[in-house]
């Protein structure tokens, strides 16, 4: 009976009455600092990358996920081997070696190949390791170098790119043991690398050639329905034909792309080790999506000589594609990413795990964006319609988040944040339009300005 | 309404299905990272127990739970790395290591809201990258203190004079040091010699003439934290104890690592760890 005198209490409270309280309440919460947390709240979810952060989280390992380990030559290796000013290409070469000794499926070295005197001889054992390369298909990739030529996303291969030579392309040539790659990751405005350029073509007059990417290349040998390495051969030379010839081609076969960037789908950041990358099944086995080890683990180096630190385990990379890279502070090869500052070559790493998701990740067309967004708007407006304020916008939120998420792994943060911006604006402009109808109507049933009143 | 409830719930579980089955299989404990065999060890070349049999070592040989890790001859060297223990080495003052646990994985429900909340309450702000820069007028460059981070900057007494050096602001600078006079120069630089001041703790203000103003705040030790072993292992020069005290406790000590640097030879590597400390790199500290 007290409980139904304290509700009838409150019920005879006039509406405007718990206006003021509610006003009263936010602006107590506001004199405490609650307004300024939930507007740090709310502009960090607003950022695209917490997107990106909470969907790596959510979401884990992307689609058909391949495993990486990455074997770094950081500080602690360039003191072990001496501090020598670059890597030295016999510890690559031994590391190269360690790799496929331990099972690599593939070996990807992103370490500049081009010296600074374009007198510089070849290293022998270098050399050695690539003639001896015992990996075939697909054969060892080096990450080529690049000058000039502009990386923007905005203005594609808009001036003559230009390779590095180095001593090792005859090497290559002559024995298709191993093929240059390029890694180039366009810069978004705010400088944060976002995006991989899956394959980059070179003209000279109308000839050509086209690099794939590491990720290309991987997501085509291990596409879940097939190796598809050779289409990927006929897609490259597609390319050249395109852009050099200005020949107009039939689609590929694989991939089905005619845009060569992409969103990155980041899965890992400098900081993650096996206790704390995702579990992956891979040809029917879990194993971690991420590894890392230092070289000085596997590779001494002294007095120009380097040696095996020990026989390696014939599983330690068993169908892992290894990447082999410089973390260390003097190669300045850190960018900043959705998921913090990272070495090129844990970036590397993340587009080569994600390379099948990303290789078929669909493009959006603007027509395929705007159904969707209308979609979403549509399942807003009902619920708009049917709740009350504050479940609506509870749920709406719910669902909003859900769908970025979702979107996100489907076509990538960039289209799924701008479906969003479209479909928010919609609702808006419904929400706008709407309250300007009923007004409209109010006015013309003889209600006059009192139209343009909240009824309570 | 039931219905629309029902939709909704449909939705939320198509995020469900976007997460990823868990993986159930059993994990390593650790690996072998070096081994190094003498004596009977050399001759016999098994040093691990699975299951009954005796395994020849390898490196990045995974170790399991209920392995056991042992040495016959005391001179030899193994050296694990467990994900519970760290790196631990089987040698002469411990020749068997029975092995326990597996290590964890990235995929249990707790860690992954234990991540988002953690983005969300703003860990995704790096701070691997910092300079510690002035506030006030917003226009023109604020002033830019390499090395030294936000609250207190550990440093070395008794030893040379702490040397600061800035970029950015507009001279002149008053720059006062501790309750001393502000002193003004056009100089972007200050020698300090904290053997003159008294006490354990002291601030540095510099203020240009718009105003701007940053202050560093310095606290004298007596000794440096003690460098673990198995960094001491590997370091040749000094260089990895330097990175290794960079990273301490947020960057506490990361000047102090400069001043450590500097006193080593020179090469590339000393001058690319101080160019990346310069830059406001913080090695991240595990």
């Amino acid at each position: 009976m007290a409980g139904g005198t304290k509700a009838g209490f409150f019920r005879s409270w006039p509406r405007w009455l718990w206006a003021i309280l509610t006003a009263m309440l936010v602006a107590l919460l506001t004199l405490l600092g609650g307004g300024k947390s939930i507007t740090a709240a709310y502009k960090s979810f607003t950022e695209t990358d917490r997107i990106i952060e909470i969907s790596a989280a959510l979401s884990g390992a992307a689609k058909n996920s391949l495993p990486v380990t990455l074997i770094r030559i950081d500080d602690e290796t360039m003191a072990n081997w001496g501090g020598p000013p670059i890597t030295p290409h016999a510890a690559l070469a031994e590391l190269i070696r360690t790799a496929e000794a331990g099972g690599a499926s593939a070996v990807v070295v992103d370490i500049d190949l081009a010296p600074e005197d374009a007198t510089t001889p070849a290293d022998p054992a270098l050399v050695d390791v690539i003639r001896s390369s015992a990996l075939g298909d697909p054969p060892l990739m080096f990450v080529r170098s690049f000058r000039a030529g502009s990386v923007s996303a905005d203005q594609p291969e808009r001036t003559p790119t230009m390779t590095n030579s180095t001593p090792y392309d005859g090497v290559f040539t002559e024995t298709g043991k191993a093929i240059w790659v390029s890694v180039l990751t366009p810069l978004s405005a705010d400088r944060i690398v976002r995006r991989l350029r899956l394959w980059q073509t070179l003209c000279e007059g109308a000839d050509g050639v086209t690099y794939p990417s590491p990720a290309l290349v991987a997501a085509a040998k291990f596409a879940p329905e097939g190796d598809r390495s050779g289409d990927l051969r006929k897609f490259l030379g597609e390319q050249v034909d395109r852009r050099c010839k200005r020949i107009e081609a039939e689609p590929s076969v694989w991939p089905h792309r005619l845009s060569s960037d992409v969103a990155i789908q980041y899965m890992f950041n400098a900081d993650t080790d096996e206790a704390s990358a995702k579990t992956i099944e891979f040809r029917g086995a879990p194993m971690p999506v991420f590894k890392q080890i230092p070289a000085w683990a596997l590779v001494r180096y002294e007095g120009g000589k380097a040696s095996a630190a020990g026989e390696i385990h014939p599983e330690a990379f068993r169908d892992r594609v290894v990447v082999i890279g410089v973390t260390h502070a003097n190669s300045h090869d850190v960018y900043a990413t959705p998921l913090g500052s990272q070495p090129g070559a844990v970036i590397l790493a993340n587009t080569i795990a994600a390379a099948t998701a990303m290789a078929t990740m669909p493009e959006a067309s603007p027509l395929v964006e705007i159904l969707i967004a209308v979609a979403i708007f549509a399942v807003l407006a009902f619920i708009s319609y049917n709740f009350q304020l504050a479940p609506s916008a509870f749920i709406a939120g719910l669902i909003t988040v859900a769908v970025a998420l979702i979107l996100s792994r489907l076509f990538g943060f960039e289209v799924a944040i701008r479906i969003i911006a479209v479909t928010l604006t919609l609702f808006i402009l419904h929400k706008f339009f709407d309250s300007l109808a009923g007004i409209i109507y109010d006015w013309s049933h003889g209600k006059g300005w009192r139209s343009m009143l909240k009824t309570h | 309404m039931a219905r629309i409830l029902a939709y909704l719930l449909i939705m939320l579980g198509l995020l469900g299905t976007v997460a990823p089955m868990q993986a159930q299989d059993v994990r390593p404990a650790g690996y072998i990272m070096a081994y190094e065999l003498k004596g009977t060890d050399a001759e016999k070349g098994t040093v691990v127990v699975r299951k009954g049999a005796e395994l020849q070592p390898k490196l990045l040989m995974p170790i399991y739970d209920g392995d056991s890790v042992f040495i016959r001859d005391e001179t030899s060297r193994i050296t694990l790395s467990l994900a519970r223990e760290g790196n631990l080495v089987v040698s002469g003052k411990l020749m068997r290591k029975d092995i326990a646990g597996e290590m964890a994985s990235g995929d249990d429900s707790f860690t992954i809201i234990e991540q988002i909340v953690a983005i969300l309450a703003g860990r995704g702000d790096d701070d691997s990258f910092s300079v510690l820069v002035s506030k006030g007028a917003e226009t023109g460059e604020a002033i830019k203190v390499p090395f030294v981070v936000r609250g207190r900057n550990y440093i070395l007494g008794g030893g040379e004079p702490v040397h600061l050096t800035w970029s950015g602001g507009e001279g002149p600078f008053s720059v006062q040091v501790a309750t001393g006079k502000a002193v003004t120069h056009e100089a972007r630089e200050l020698t300090i010699n904290v053997n003159m001041l008294a006490g354990a703790k002291f601030a540095v203000t510099i203020t240009d003439a718009r105003k701007r103003a940053v202050r560093i705040a310095f606290v004298v030790k007596k000794t440096l934290p003690k460098v673990p072993d198995k960094v001491r292992a590997r370091d040749t020069n000094g260089e990895i104890a330097a990175v290794w005290l960079a990273g301490r406790d947020n960057g506490v000590w990361r000047f102090e690592a400069v001043r450590q640097l500097r006193a080593l030879p020179q090469n590339e590597t000393v001058a690319g760890l101080i160019a990346a400390l310069e830059k406001g790199w913080l090695p991240r500290s595990k």
